[in-house]
């Protein structure tokens, strides 16, 4: 696969949504239309500040189709992780700025024969379900939303929900000690129901296990991280790349197609949280940690390694460029 | 018993000096080696077939009118749709107006202003204003009424739980399947059976490739087979006519008679509905056309010749190869 073709987009309005919070409006920098996107959709960053380079995925939100401008709302990471682009964005982009982005992919989309949608939202993981809603609503189709955040003044957008489709919304705030039950929330949906959850690697786990537990066919149960997993656990190690002779240090903060691509060696990707499969090389020796959603039995078999999110159990991993 | 149409040959097709100019000859190498060969879509060079995303050229009128005397006999098997793809529908419509207007501005114009929007088709003469999005301000669905002033057939397919489905099409000309047998189908099935010689593993990751399609970058391939007399229609239906046909070709009559069939596929994601765009742009050329070329004229042969049965056995060429073989032996230019 080639390297994703980038649009020169300008940032027209931003907004704090919370706090932490930003919401972005971008324009086509020549005044062109955009793609059209559905809903589940993102778009890849590239952000520099002259000094680093960031690549971030972020979700389109508003209406789905929308092509006269998109709107992107963008969590402010403390810097504990190679978040550092979320970061720039909130302290230095401004409205008249350009940006990089690529055209929209969509790893999260609606499963359109579902006889009812369950939307659960941790936090930020809000972001794809609010363009998810617009196109529930529009379609006729059956839906409920269940959104947890930590306090009201940090709960992004709730407000707003609450308005346009209170009945369908359930709110969960944790600091008033309302929590959100995956179990609760599964039991007694209609035959056909269909579950999406977007937050924290938690959140997540607490639904794909309460469904698998209460009989849910994994073709029914949806989940988007918004972040790769955590990778505190994990300590640096080397990659190595026999055809351009290279090996590159991996540090704990940051995944091997990041430290690829900070020694200049871009390896095309596009969702950057390990469920696509664009990221994908082969391994040539040591031995692969794999912590992604979309290679098969067969393709661990044959060496793949998701480069996005997966990493190396040792010292050393060798690594054969992509075809 | 129900009506089958005729499968008529289009004399008019005949191709002009130029047409078999920009032909999409298939083969880049001697032998037959089975391989995806996806290239970028709509981005050959000047003058190819390959220029734009949906190619227009001189066979315009004579396809609109087989594909509307076929839609008359016919329509029900021809162009089929299920209720959910309508958005889909207006994907095809909004992507194959916007290149077509773009590509060909002496032919097409396109205004969008919000979603009312007015088309102009002067090779067939059609004004019309309409609401992007309202099924109703048009003549027909999006998709027959904007496939019937195209050339090729269009598939739509519907991508969901980890799956391809064909849930829509306008498919006039196919090479031997069929719409009605195959709408509805996932894309396993769809391709199914596999002949032997395809190496393992090669329609998984065709499927992986499609289902990770991504917006504005759409692939090309071409495929091909051998069809007697310029025929565009060869489906399923109407194999008993158009199949018999094969068993009349000689040595002799081979290049009168054969027709090299080139599919130019493409596969492009639709950006709002999430599906997925197959398009089958069939072009023919007889084999003396084509043996005016004898660059190509060899190449057809040694390919021939290399073909293993199995796959000459799948793609229904048993019958035509050793004619055309022979044919291509007594009349190679030096
Ligand atoms: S970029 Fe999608 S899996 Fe790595």
């Amino acid at each position: 696969m080639t390297s994703r073709p980038q649009r020169i987009v300008r940032v027209t309005q931003t907004e704090l949504v919370t706090p932490c919070v930003k919401r972005f409006t971008l324009e086509d920098a020549e005044g062109r239309r955009l793609p059209s996107w559905s809903s589940g959709s993102h778009v890849s960053m590239t952000l520099s500040d002259g000094e680093h380079i960031w690549r971030n995925s972020y979700s389109l939100i508003g209406t789905p189709g929308e092509t006269r401008f998109y709107q992107i709302a963008v969590r402010k990471e403390d810097l504990s992780r190679t978040k550092g682009g979320s970061q720039f964005l909130h302290d230095q982009v401004h409205s008249g700025d350009t940006l990089e982005i690529g055209a929209p992919s969509n790893y999260f989309p609606l499963a359109r024969h579902a006889a009812k949608h369950v939307l659960i939202a941790g936090g930020i993981g809000i972001t794809p379900f609010l363009a998810h809603l617009p196109a529930l609503r529009r379609s006729g189709a059956s839906f409920e939303v269940h959104y947890a955040f930590r306090d009201r003044v940090g709960g992004a957008f709730w407000e707003q929900l609450c308005g346009e489709y209170g009945t369908y919304a359930r709110f969960y705030v944790s600091e008033e000690g309302s929590r959100l039950s995956a179990a609760a929330v599964l039991a007694h949906q209609p035959l056909g129901t269909h579950v999406y959850v977007c937050g924290p690697h938690l959140l997540i786990a607490a639904v794909s296990g309460a469904a698998a537990e209460m009989g849910w066919p994994a073709s029914h149960v949806h989940f988007e991280e918004f972040a790769p997993p955590p990778v505190s656990d994990s300590a640096p190690f080397f990659v190595h790349l026999p055809e351009l002779s290279l090996e590159v240090k991996v540090g704990v903060r940051e995944t091997i197609l990041e430290a690829l691509e900070r020694a200049g060696v871009p390896i095309a990707s596009s969702c950057r949280v390990g469920q696509c499969g664009t990221c994908e090389m082969q391994v040539l020796g040591g031995e692969a940690d794999h912590r992604d959603r979309c290679l098969s039995e067969g393709e661990l078999h044959e060496g793949k390694i998701i480069t996005c999110v997966s990493r190396c159990r040792g010292q050393r991993l060798t690594l054969a460029l992509p075809g | 018993m129900t009506m089958i149409l005729e499968s008529k040959t289009v004399p008019s097709l005949r191709n002009s000096a130029e047409a078999m100019r920009r032909f999409p000859f298939p083969f880049s190498t001697d032998s037959y080696g089975y391989s995806v060969n996806l290239t970028p879509a709509g981005q050959g060079e000047a003058g190819t077939y390959n220029e734009h995303l949906f190619d227009i050229d001189e066979h315009y009128r004579a396809e609109f009118d087989e594909r509307r005397r076929i839609l008359s006999e016919d329509h029900g098997r021809r162009y089929l749709t299920l209720p959910h793809m309508m958005e889909a529908q207006w994907d095809f419509l909004e992507m194959s107006m916007t290149h077509l207007a773009a590509a060909y501005p002496e032919s097409f114009t396109l205004r969008q202003e919000d979603d009312f929007w007015h088309w102009e088709n002067y090779l067939l003469g059609i004004t019309q204003d309409f609401t992007f999005g309202d099924p109703s301000t048009l003549p027909l669905e999006p998709l027959e009424w904007m496939g019937r002033q195209m050339q090729g057939d269009f598939c739509l397919l519907d991508q969901r739980e980890g799956d391809l489905y064909l849930d829509a099409g306008l498919v006039t000309f196919p090479a031997d399947w069929s719409l009605t047998f195959d709408l509805g189908m996932t894309f396993e099935e769809w391709h199914g059976p596999v002949p032997l010689a395809h190496p393992a593993g090669v329609f998984t990751r065709a499927k992986k490739f499609l289902m990770n399609l991504e917006i504005d970058q759409p692939w090309q391939r071409l495929n091909w087979t051998f069809t007697i007399g310029p025929r565009l229609e060869t489906s399923s239906e109407t194999y008993h006519l158009w199949g018999r046909d094969k068993s009349g070709v000689t040595a002799e009559n081979a290049g009168e008679q054969v027709h090299l069939r080139v599919e130019a596929q493409v596969l492009a994601r639709l950006p709002r509905s999430h599906g997925v765009l197959f398009s089958i742009r069939t072009y023919l050329i007889r084999l003396d056309e084509l043996a005016t070329n004898p660059e190509w004229a060899q190449r057809l042969g040694r390919v021939l010749e290399s073909l293993p049965p199995e796959i000459t056995d799948y793609k229904g060429l048993t019958d035509t190869r050793e004619a055309v073989m022979t044919w291509l032996k007594h009349n190679q230019l030096d």
